[in-house]
Protein backbone atom coordinates (compact mmCIF):
# COMPACT_ATOMS: atom_id res chain seq x y z
CA UNK A 1 0.00 0.00 0.00
CA UNK A 2 2.84 2.24 0.81
CA UNK A 3 4.08 2.84 -3.00
CA UNK A 4 0.60 3.51 -4.46
CA UNK A 5 0.67 6.09 -1.77
CA UNK A 6 4.06 7.14 -3.14
CA UNK A 7 2.92 7.51 -6.64
CA UNK A 8 -0.50 9.57 -5.64
CA UNK A 9 1.30 11.53 -3.36
CA UNK A 10 3.96 12.96 -5.88
CA UNK A 11 1.29 13.23 -8.64
CA UNK A 12 -0.55 15.72 -6.36
CA UNK A 13 1.42 17.49 -4.84
CA UNK A 14 3.74 18.75 -7.76
CA UNK A 15 3.86 20.34 -10.75
CA UNK A 16 1.51 17.36 -12.55
CA UNK A 17 -1.43 19.22 -9.79
CA UNK A 18 -3.98 19.48 -12.67
CA UNK A 19 -7.66 20.73 -11.16
CA UNK A 20 -9.81 17.48 -12.17
CA UNK A 21 -11.53 18.94 -14.83
CA UNK A 22 -15.01 17.52 -15.40
CA UNK A 23 -15.90 14.74 -17.03
CA UNK A 24 -15.44 14.46 -20.91
CA UNK A 25 -16.62 12.47 -23.48
CA UNK A 26 -13.83 11.08 -25.95
CA UNK A 27 -15.85 9.58 -28.06
CA UNK A 28 -16.46 12.97 -29.50
CA UNK A 29 -14.92 13.81 -32.80
CA UNK A 30 -14.04 17.34 -33.68
CA UNK A 31 -15.64 18.40 -37.60
CA UNK A 32 -12.79 19.49 -40.13
CA UNK A 33 -12.92 23.70 -38.92
CA UNK A 34 -10.60 24.20 -42.07
CA UNK A 35 -12.35 22.07 -44.98
CA UNK A 36 -13.29 25.39 -46.44
CA UNK A 37 -12.93 29.21 -45.41
CA UNK A 38 -15.02 30.51 -43.03
CA UNK A 39 -17.66 33.59 -43.15
CA UNK A 40 -15.90 36.70 -41.29
CA UNK A 41 -18.06 37.89 -38.71
CA UNK A 42 -17.28 41.75 -37.93
CA UNK A 43 -17.05 43.59 -41.58
CA UNK A 44 -17.71 47.19 -41.15
CA UNK A 45 -21.48 48.12 -41.28
CA UNK A 46 -22.18 44.68 -42.17
CA UNK A 47 -25.47 43.42 -39.58
CA UNK A 48 -24.90 39.71 -38.48
CA UNK A 49 -26.87 37.62 -35.99
CA UNK A 50 -26.23 35.03 -33.52
CA UNK A 51 -28.53 33.36 -31.98
CA UNK A 52 -28.19 32.73 -27.67
CA UNK A 53 -26.95 29.60 -27.16
CA UNK A 54 -23.94 29.95 -29.80
CA UNK A 55 -22.87 33.16 -28.22
CA UNK A 56 -22.94 31.27 -24.73
CA UNK A 57 -20.91 28.03 -26.13
CA UNK A 58 -18.46 30.72 -27.47
CA UNK A 59 -18.07 31.91 -24.23
CA UNK A 60 -17.74 28.77 -22.33
CA UNK A 61 -15.00 27.68 -24.52
CA UNK A 62 -13.15 31.51 -24.52
CA UNK A 63 -13.31 31.30 -20.42
CA UNK A 64 -12.19 28.16 -20.00
CA UNK A 65 -9.37 28.63 -22.31
CA UNK A 66 -8.21 31.94 -20.56
CA UNK A 67 -10.38 32.50 -17.37
CA UNK A 68 -11.95 35.85 -17.48
CA UNK A 69 -9.26 38.16 -15.58
CA UNK A 70 -6.56 36.18 -15.76
CA UNK A 71 -3.16 38.43 -15.79
CA UNK A 72 -1.07 36.94 -18.24
CA UNK A 73 2.50 37.78 -19.01
CA UNK A 74 2.08 38.63 -22.82
CA UNK A 75 -0.30 40.26 -25.12
CA UNK A 76 -1.21 36.53 -26.66
CA UNK A 77 -2.58 35.52 -23.09
CA UNK A 78 -6.04 37.43 -23.93
CA UNK A 79 -9.48 36.41 -25.57
CA UNK A 80 -9.16 39.13 -27.86
CA UNK A 81 -5.47 37.92 -29.16
CA UNK A 82 -7.40 35.01 -30.75
CA UNK A 83 -9.60 33.69 -33.60
CA UNK A 84 -12.47 31.45 -33.17
CA UNK A 85 -14.52 28.86 -35.49
CA UNK A 86 -17.85 27.53 -34.63
CA UNK A 87 -19.57 24.61 -36.65
CA UNK A 88 -22.94 23.85 -34.67
CA UNK A 89 -23.40 19.45 -35.41
CA UNK A 90 -27.04 18.53 -33.85
CA UNK A 91 -27.12 19.32 -29.92
CA UNK A 92 -23.20 20.20 -30.07
CA UNK A 93 -21.70 23.24 -30.93
CA UNK A 94 -18.17 23.03 -31.86
CA UNK A 95 -15.53 26.01 -31.31
CA UNK A 96 -11.91 25.83 -32.60
CA UNK A 97 -9.83 28.69 -31.03
CA UNK A 98 -6.24 29.51 -32.51
CA UNK A 99 -3.84 32.81 -32.25
CA UNK A 100 -4.76 35.59 -34.34
CA UNK A 101 -1.06 36.96 -35.32
CA UNK A 102 -2.68 40.24 -36.36
CA UNK A 103 -3.76 41.12 -32.99
CA UNK A 104 -0.56 41.58 -31.02
CA UNK A 105 2.61 43.79 -32.10
CA UNK A 106 4.70 41.69 -30.34
CA UNK A 107 8.29 40.39 -32.03
CA UNK A 108 7.72 36.34 -30.54
CA UNK A 109 4.32 34.73 -32.29
CA UNK A 110 3.33 31.27 -30.88
CA UNK A 111 3.44 27.71 -32.38
CA UNK A 112 0.72 25.96 -31.31
CA UNK A 113 -1.27 26.54 -28.29
CA UNK A 114 -4.63 26.61 -29.45
CA UNK A 115 -8.06 24.50 -28.25
CA UNK A 116 -10.76 22.77 -30.08
CA UNK A 117 -13.94 22.72 -27.66
CA UNK A 118 -17.31 20.64 -27.81
CA UNK A 119 -19.97 22.61 -26.36
CA UNK A 120 -23.60 21.50 -25.61
CA UNK A 121 -26.41 23.05 -26.03
CA UNK A 122 -27.26 23.24 -22.66
CA UNK A 123 -23.90 24.38 -22.13
CA UNK A 124 -22.01 22.01 -20.74
CA UNK A 125 -18.04 21.18 -21.83
CA UNK A 126 -17.90 17.91 -23.36
CA UNK A 127 -14.93 17.39 -24.53
CA UNK A 128 -11.69 20.08 -24.87
CA UNK A 129 -8.58 19.33 -27.10
CA UNK A 130 -5.41 21.19 -26.96
CA UNK A 131 -3.21 21.39 -29.96
CA UNK A 132 -1.40 18.47 -30.78
CA UNK A 133 -3.19 16.12 -28.03
CA UNK A 134 -4.21 13.23 -30.08
CA UNK A 135 -7.88 13.41 -30.19
CA UNK A 136 -8.49 8.94 -30.68
CA UNK A 137 -7.29 7.87 -27.69
CA UNK A 138 -7.54 4.18 -28.30
CA UNK A 139 -4.31 2.45 -28.25
CA UNK A 140 -4.75 0.93 -31.84
CA UNK A 141 -3.95 4.47 -32.93
CA UNK A 142 -0.87 5.19 -34.34
CA UNK A 143 1.31 5.93 -37.12
CA UNK A 144 2.65 2.51 -38.10
CA UNK A 145 0.56 2.33 -41.42
CA UNK A 146 1.87 5.84 -42.26
CA UNK A 147 5.89 5.72 -41.87
CA UNK A 148 6.17 3.00 -44.81
CA UNK A 149 4.26 5.48 -47.19
CA UNK A 150 6.32 8.04 -49.30
CA UNK A 151 8.85 8.77 -51.67
CA UNK A 152 12.14 7.60 -50.72
CA UNK A 153 14.95 11.02 -50.54
CA UNK A 154 18.06 10.61 -49.69
CA UNK A 155 19.35 12.36 -46.63
CA UNK A 156 21.09 15.22 -49.12
CA UNK A 157 17.76 16.38 -50.14
CA UNK A 158 15.55 16.00 -46.77
CA UNK A 159 14.00 18.68 -46.08
CA UNK A 160 13.77 19.99 -49.41
CA UNK A 161 11.18 22.38 -51.48
CA UNK A 162 9.52 20.03 -54.05
CA UNK A 163 6.51 21.62 -54.81
CA UNK A 164 6.04 24.71 -57.43
CA UNK A 165 5.86 27.98 -55.83
CA UNK A 166 2.51 29.64 -56.43
CA UNK A 167 2.80 33.20 -57.50
CA UNK A 168 -0.24 34.23 -57.21
CA UNK A 169 0.18 33.88 -53.20
CA UNK A 170 -2.40 36.64 -51.33
CA UNK A 171 -0.53 40.33 -51.76
CA UNK A 172 -1.65 41.10 -48.22
CA UNK A 173 1.47 38.99 -47.33
CA UNK A 174 3.87 41.07 -48.58
CA UNK A 175 2.46 44.82 -47.34
CA UNK A 176 5.21 44.81 -45.22
CA UNK A 177 8.23 43.92 -47.62
CA UNK A 178 8.80 41.48 -50.55
CA UNK A 179 7.84 38.53 -51.52
CA UNK A 180 11.70 37.67 -51.73
CA UNK A 181 15.12 39.06 -50.46
CA UNK A 182 17.69 40.60 -53.28
CA UNK A 183 20.17 37.18 -54.43
CA UNK A 184 23.53 36.88 -52.59
CA UNK A 185 26.04 39.46 -53.43
CA UNK A 186 28.63 39.09 -56.12
CA UNK A 187 30.96 40.69 -53.21
CA UNK A 188 29.99 37.59 -50.74
CA UNK A 189 32.66 35.35 -49.96
CA UNK A 190 33.00 31.80 -51.94
CA UNK A 191 31.63 29.01 -50.31
CA UNK A 192 32.92 26.40 -48.98
CA UNK A 193 34.01 23.20 -50.30
CA UNK A 194 30.77 22.11 -51.73
CA UNK A 195 29.92 18.67 -49.44
CA UNK A 196 29.49 15.69 -51.57
CA UNK A 197 26.12 15.25 -50.75
CA UNK A 198 24.87 18.51 -50.44
CA UNK A 199 22.01 18.72 -52.44
CA UNK A 200 19.78 21.50 -53.91
CA UNK A 201 17.24 23.60 -51.77
CA UNK A 202 15.31 23.86 -55.66
CA UNK A 203 15.97 20.27 -57.84
CA UNK A 204 14.67 22.19 -60.55
CA UNK A 205 12.97 25.33 -62.16
CA UNK A 206 14.54 27.36 -59.33
CA UNK A 207 17.29 29.94 -59.67
CA UNK A 208 20.61 28.58 -59.48
CA UNK A 209 23.20 31.54 -57.85
CA UNK A 210 26.51 31.62 -60.98
CA UNK A 211 28.27 29.77 -58.07
CA UNK A 212 25.68 27.55 -57.21
CA UNK A 213 27.24 24.80 -55.07
CA UNK A 214 26.22 21.45 -55.98
CA UNK A 215 24.22 20.90 -59.61
CA UNK A 216 20.67 20.07 -59.19
CA UNK A 217 19.48 17.30 -56.84
CA UNK A 218 18.85 13.98 -58.67
CA UNK A 219 15.18 13.49 -59.48
CA UNK A 220 13.64 10.77 -57.05
CA UNK A 221 11.78 8.11 -59.02
CA UNK A 222 7.87 8.83 -59.59
CA UNK A 223 5.80 7.13 -57.71
CA UNK A 224 2.73 5.84 -59.03
CA UNK A 225 0.16 8.31 -57.70
CA UNK A 226 2.23 10.91 -59.27
CA UNK A 227 0.36 13.58 -60.86
CA UNK B 1 4.09 -9.44 -0.60
CA UNK B 2 5.32 -6.49 0.33
CA UNK B 3 8.43 -7.34 -2.41
CA UNK B 4 5.13 -7.76 -5.06
CA UNK B 5 3.72 -4.65 -4.39
CA UNK B 6 7.23 -2.62 -4.60
CA UNK B 7 7.95 -4.88 -7.59
CA UNK B 8 4.62 -3.59 -9.12
CA UNK B 9 4.67 0.17 -8.21
CA UNK B 10 8.41 1.27 -7.71
CA UNK B 11 9.01 1.60 -11.24
CA UNK B 12 5.89 3.90 -11.74
CA UNK B 13 6.75 5.78 -8.60
CA UNK B 14 10.16 6.25 -10.20
CA UNK B 15 8.98 6.66 -13.42
CA UNK B 16 6.43 9.80 -12.27
CA UNK B 17 9.17 11.28 -9.82
CA UNK B 18 11.95 11.24 -12.06
CA UNK B 19 9.64 12.90 -15.16
CA UNK B 20 8.08 15.71 -12.51
CA UNK B 21 11.74 16.54 -11.79
CA UNK B 22 12.55 16.68 -15.45
CA UNK B 23 9.46 18.41 -15.89
CA UNK B 24 9.15 21.23 -13.74
CA UNK B 25 12.09 22.64 -15.63
CA UNK B 26 10.57 25.82 -16.47
CA UNK B 27 13.06 27.37 -13.79
CA UNK B 28 15.89 25.51 -14.34
CA UNK B 29 18.20 25.84 -16.79
CA UNK B 30 18.86 23.38 -19.89
CA UNK B 31 21.96 23.52 -21.97
CA UNK B 32 20.78 25.06 -25.43
CA UNK B 33 17.76 26.77 -24.16
CA UNK B 34 17.57 30.26 -23.27
CA UNK B 35 14.13 32.08 -21.87
CA UNK B 36 13.49 35.23 -19.91
CA UNK B 37 13.83 35.23 -15.97
CA UNK B 38 10.35 35.34 -14.11
CA UNK B 39 8.70 38.87 -14.42
CA UNK B 40 10.65 39.60 -17.51
CA UNK B 41 8.99 40.29 -21.06
CA UNK B 42 9.16 37.55 -23.76
CA UNK B 43 12.83 37.30 -25.43
CA UNK B 44 12.85 39.54 -28.90
CA UNK B 45 15.65 37.71 -30.25
CA UNK B 46 17.42 34.30 -29.91
CA UNK B 47 20.80 34.47 -29.71
CA UNK B 48 22.70 32.35 -32.11
CA UNK B 49 24.80 30.15 -32.94
CA UNK B 50 24.11 27.28 -31.32
CA UNK B 51 27.14 26.66 -29.59
CA UNK B 52 28.52 23.21 -30.69
CA UNK B 53 26.44 22.94 -33.44
CA UNK B 54 27.37 23.86 -36.64
CA UNK B 55 28.49 25.21 -39.03
CA UNK B 56 26.80 23.23 -41.69
CA UNK B 57 27.43 22.96 -45.33
CA UNK B 58 24.59 21.37 -46.34
CA UNK B 59 20.54 22.40 -45.30
CA UNK B 60 19.98 19.17 -44.39
CA UNK B 61 22.39 17.77 -42.05
CA UNK B 62 21.70 21.27 -40.65
CA UNK B 63 17.85 20.41 -40.43
CA UNK B 64 18.64 16.56 -39.61
CA UNK B 65 21.01 17.66 -36.53
CA UNK B 66 19.10 20.21 -34.89
CA UNK B 67 16.31 17.53 -35.18
CA UNK B 68 17.90 15.45 -33.09
CA UNK B 69 19.10 18.10 -31.20
CA UNK B 70 15.68 19.61 -30.40
CA UNK B 71 14.55 16.09 -29.55
CA UNK B 72 17.23 15.19 -27.00
CA UNK B 73 15.46 18.01 -24.35
CA UNK B 74 13.68 17.32 -21.56
CA UNK B 75 10.12 16.28 -22.40
CA UNK B 76 10.32 16.74 -25.93
CA UNK B 77 8.68 13.70 -26.70
CA UNK B 78 5.46 12.36 -25.07
CA UNK B 79 5.99 8.60 -27.25
CA UNK B 80 2.45 7.37 -28.31
CA UNK B 81 -0.75 6.72 -27.46
CA UNK B 82 -0.66 3.09 -26.53
CA UNK B 83 2.57 3.27 -24.54
CA UNK B 84 2.86 2.95 -20.94
CA UNK B 85 2.68 6.17 -19.06
CA UNK B 86 1.75 8.19 -22.11
CA UNK B 87 -0.75 10.49 -20.02
CA UNK B 88 1.45 11.64 -17.83
CA UNK B 89 4.52 12.41 -20.40
CA UNK B 90 1.61 14.06 -22.80
CA UNK B 91 1.17 16.48 -19.56
CA UNK B 92 4.66 17.45 -18.78
CA UNK B 93 5.88 17.48 -22.84
CA UNK B 94 7.61 20.57 -23.94
CA UNK B 95 7.58 22.29 -26.78
CA UNK B 96 11.13 23.78 -28.14
CA UNK B 97 11.74 26.46 -30.55
CA UNK B 98 14.65 27.83 -32.66
CA UNK B 99 15.19 29.47 -35.96
CA UNK B 100 17.56 27.43 -38.89
CA UNK B 101 20.03 30.28 -40.64
CA UNK B 102 22.21 30.98 -43.35
CA UNK B 103 25.08 33.00 -42.99
CA UNK B 104 26.88 35.57 -45.29
CA UNK B 105 29.82 32.99 -44.83
CA UNK B 106 27.24 30.74 -46.53
CA UNK B 107 26.78 28.31 -43.86
CA UNK B 108 23.62 27.10 -42.10
CA UNK B 109 23.50 27.58 -38.50
CA UNK B 110 21.14 27.18 -35.67
CA UNK B 111 20.09 29.91 -33.44
CA UNK B 112 19.85 28.91 -29.48
CA UNK B 113 16.28 27.20 -28.40
CA UNK B 114 13.73 28.95 -26.73
CA UNK B 115 10.51 27.29 -24.50
CA UNK B 116 9.23 30.34 -23.57
CA UNK B 117 5.02 29.96 -23.94
CA UNK B 118 1.94 31.44 -23.69
CA UNK B 119 -0.57 31.12 -20.76
CA UNK B 120 2.36 30.47 -18.16
CA UNK B 121 0.07 28.81 -15.39
CA UNK B 122 -2.66 27.40 -17.28
CA UNK B 123 -2.14 23.15 -17.62
CA UNK B 124 -2.53 21.49 -20.17
CA UNK B 125 -1.46 23.82 -23.16
CA UNK B 126 1.28 23.58 -25.18
CA UNK B 127 3.35 26.22 -27.70
CA UNK B 128 6.61 28.23 -27.98
CA UNK B 129 6.87 31.45 -28.68
CA UNK B 130 9.27 32.31 -31.07
CA UNK B 131 11.25 35.82 -31.61
CA UNK B 132 11.17 37.08 -34.94
CA UNK B 133 15.21 37.44 -35.34
CA UNK B 134 18.13 36.28 -34.35
CA UNK B 135 20.97 38.04 -32.59
CA UNK B 136 24.35 36.37 -34.23
CA UNK B 137 27.06 38.70 -33.17
CA UNK B 138 29.39 38.25 -35.57
CA UNK B 139 27.28 39.41 -38.55
CA UNK B 140 24.81 42.33 -39.39
CA UNK B 141 21.58 41.25 -38.62
CA UNK B 142 19.29 42.45 -41.61
CA UNK B 143 22.39 39.79 -42.97
CA UNK B 144 20.98 36.87 -41.77
CA UNK B 145 18.70 34.36 -43.78
CA UNK B 146 15.73 32.64 -42.19
CA UNK B 147 15.20 29.11 -43.50
CA UNK B 148 13.42 26.98 -41.59
CA UNK B 149 11.40 27.74 -38.06
CA UNK B 150 12.02 24.60 -36.04
CA UNK B 151 9.63 23.32 -32.99
CA UNK B 152 8.87 20.15 -32.02
CA UNK B 153 5.43 18.14 -31.64
CA UNK B 154 5.64 15.96 -28.64
CA UNK B 155 3.18 13.41 -30.05
CA UNK B 156 3.96 14.06 -34.02
CA UNK B 157 0.68 15.76 -34.71
CA UNK B 158 1.00 17.57 -37.60
CA UNK B 159 1.27 21.39 -38.42
CA UNK B 160 -1.19 23.54 -36.67
CA UNK B 161 -3.53 26.60 -37.77
CA UNK B 162 -1.26 28.46 -35.05
CA UNK B 163 1.97 27.35 -37.10
CA UNK B 164 0.60 28.20 -40.34
CA UNK B 165 -0.33 31.27 -39.86
CA UNK B 166 2.97 32.28 -37.93
CA UNK B 167 5.07 31.52 -40.71
CA UNK B 168 2.87 33.03 -43.57
CA UNK B 169 3.43 35.73 -40.89
CA UNK B 170 7.50 35.38 -40.64
CA UNK B 171 7.42 35.36 -44.40
CA UNK B 172 6.21 39.12 -44.71
CA UNK B 173 9.06 39.65 -42.40
CA UNK B 174 11.78 38.12 -43.91
CA UNK B 175 10.48 37.06 -47.51
CA UNK B 176 9.69 33.74 -48.66
CA UNK B 177 12.41 33.25 -50.87
CA UNK B 178 15.78 32.45 -49.64
CA UNK B 179 18.89 32.94 -52.08
CA UNK B 180 21.60 30.48 -50.54
CA UNK B 181 24.35 28.98 -52.60
CA UNK B 182 22.57 25.78 -53.48
CA UNK B 183 19.53 27.91 -55.06
CA UNK B 184 16.59 29.09 -54.42
CA UNK B 185 15.11 28.21 -50.35
CA UNK B 186 11.35 28.60 -49.44
CA UNK B 187 10.74 29.72 -45.90
CA UNK B 188 9.24 27.12 -44.21
CA UNK B 189 8.13 25.81 -40.64
CA UNK B 190 8.95 22.12 -39.39
CA UNK B 191 7.51 20.25 -36.43
CA UNK B 192 9.64 17.38 -35.29
CA UNK B 193 8.88 14.48 -33.57
CA UNK B 194 9.98 10.59 -32.18
CA UNK B 195 8.39 8.12 -32.01
CA UNK B 196 9.91 6.74 -28.84
CA UNK B 197 9.59 8.38 -25.56
CA UNK B 198 11.97 6.38 -23.93
CA UNK B 199 15.10 6.65 -26.18
CA UNK B 200 14.51 9.77 -28.58
CA UNK B 201 15.43 10.02 -32.09
CA UNK B 202 14.37 11.71 -34.66
CA UNK B 203 11.64 9.81 -36.78
CA UNK B 204 10.59 12.35 -38.72
CA UNK B 205 8.81 15.92 -39.07
CA UNK B 206 5.88 17.42 -40.52
CA UNK B 207 6.67 20.66 -42.53
CA UNK B 208 4.98 23.58 -44.11
CA UNK B 209 6.08 25.34 -47.02
CA UNK B 210 3.59 28.93 -47.51
CA UNK B 211 4.85 29.28 -50.92
CA UNK B 212 4.24 25.92 -52.32
CA UNK B 213 0.34 25.41 -50.22
CA UNK B 214 2.24 22.27 -48.90
CA UNK B 215 2.12 20.34 -46.06
CA UNK B 216 4.85 17.42 -46.20
CA UNK B 217 5.25 15.01 -43.40
CA UNK B 218 9.18 13.18 -43.67
CA UNK B 219 9.74 10.27 -41.38
CA UNK B 220 12.49 7.92 -41.05
CA UNK B 221 12.63 4.11 -41.92
CA UNK B 222 15.38 1.61 -41.43
CA UNK B 223 17.43 4.48 -42.90
CA UNK B 224 15.07 5.69 -45.34
CA UNK B 225 13.93 9.13 -45.62
CA UNK B 226 10.47 9.12 -47.07
CA UNK B 227 8.47 12.21 -47.93
CA UNK B 228 4.69 12.46 -48.57
CA UNK B 229 2.17 15.85 -49.07
CA UNK B 230 -0.46 15.34 -46.30
CA UNK B 231 -2.33 18.28 -47.08
CA UNK B 232 -2.40 21.48 -49.31
CA UNK B 233 -3.12 24.98 -47.60
CA UNK B 234 -5.15 27.00 -49.79
CA UNK B 235 -5.74 30.88 -48.61
CA UNK B 236 -8.24 33.38 -49.97
CA UNK B 237 -7.60 36.32 -51.61
CA UNK B 238 -8.07 38.50 -48.25
CA UNK B 239 -4.60 36.69 -46.78
CA UNK B 240 -6.66 35.91 -43.87
CA UNK B 241 -8.78 32.92 -43.90
CA UNK B 242 -7.33 29.65 -45.04
CA UNK B 243 -8.73 26.04 -46.04
CA UNK B 244 -7.00 22.79 -45.40
CA UNK B 245 -7.42 19.85 -47.48
CA UNK B 246 -6.15 16.28 -46.59
CA UNK B 247 -4.02 14.75 -49.37
CA UNK B 248 -1.84 11.47 -49.97
CA UNK B 249 0.38 12.67 -52.71
CA UNK B 250 3.62 12.51 -53.75
CA UNK B 251 6.04 15.63 -52.71
CA UNK B 252 6.55 17.34 -56.18
CA UNK B 253 3.91 17.22 -59.08
CA UNK B 254 4.15 15.56 -61.96
CA UNK B 255 7.10 16.38 -64.11
CA UNK B 256 8.44 18.32 -60.96
CA UNK B 257 11.88 18.18 -60.63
Amino acid sequence: MKYPLILTTLLTSSCVLFPKPPPEDLSIRFPDFYKSFPTLVGQQGQPYELDGVTLRAIGIAANDFIPPGYKGRTCWDRQEAHLYRVIRQGDIIFVDISTNPAACEQSAIPMDGGAKYAISTDGRILRRLFDGEPEDLSPASGTAEQESQGTPFPDSQVGGVWGKPDPNLPSSWFDGGTRSPPPESPSAPPPAAASPDAGSLVPDGGVQTPDGGSPGAPSPPLPPDAG
Amino acid sequence: MAYENARRWLPGALLASTLMVSGCSSSQAIEGVVRPKPGEPLLESLPGPMPGFGPFDSYSDALLSACSLILSKPNANAGRVGDQDFQLRWRISNEYCAWLYYTPERKYEMSMLTDQHKLDDLNGRRSCLLPSSVDDSRYPQDSLKYIFALHNHPYGSTISRDDIRLIVAEGAQHGLEIHTKDGVSQLSIVAFFSNRATEPSCDGFHQYIPSTHQILRWTKTENQWRCKQTGRVDWHADGKRFSITETNAACFSKGEP
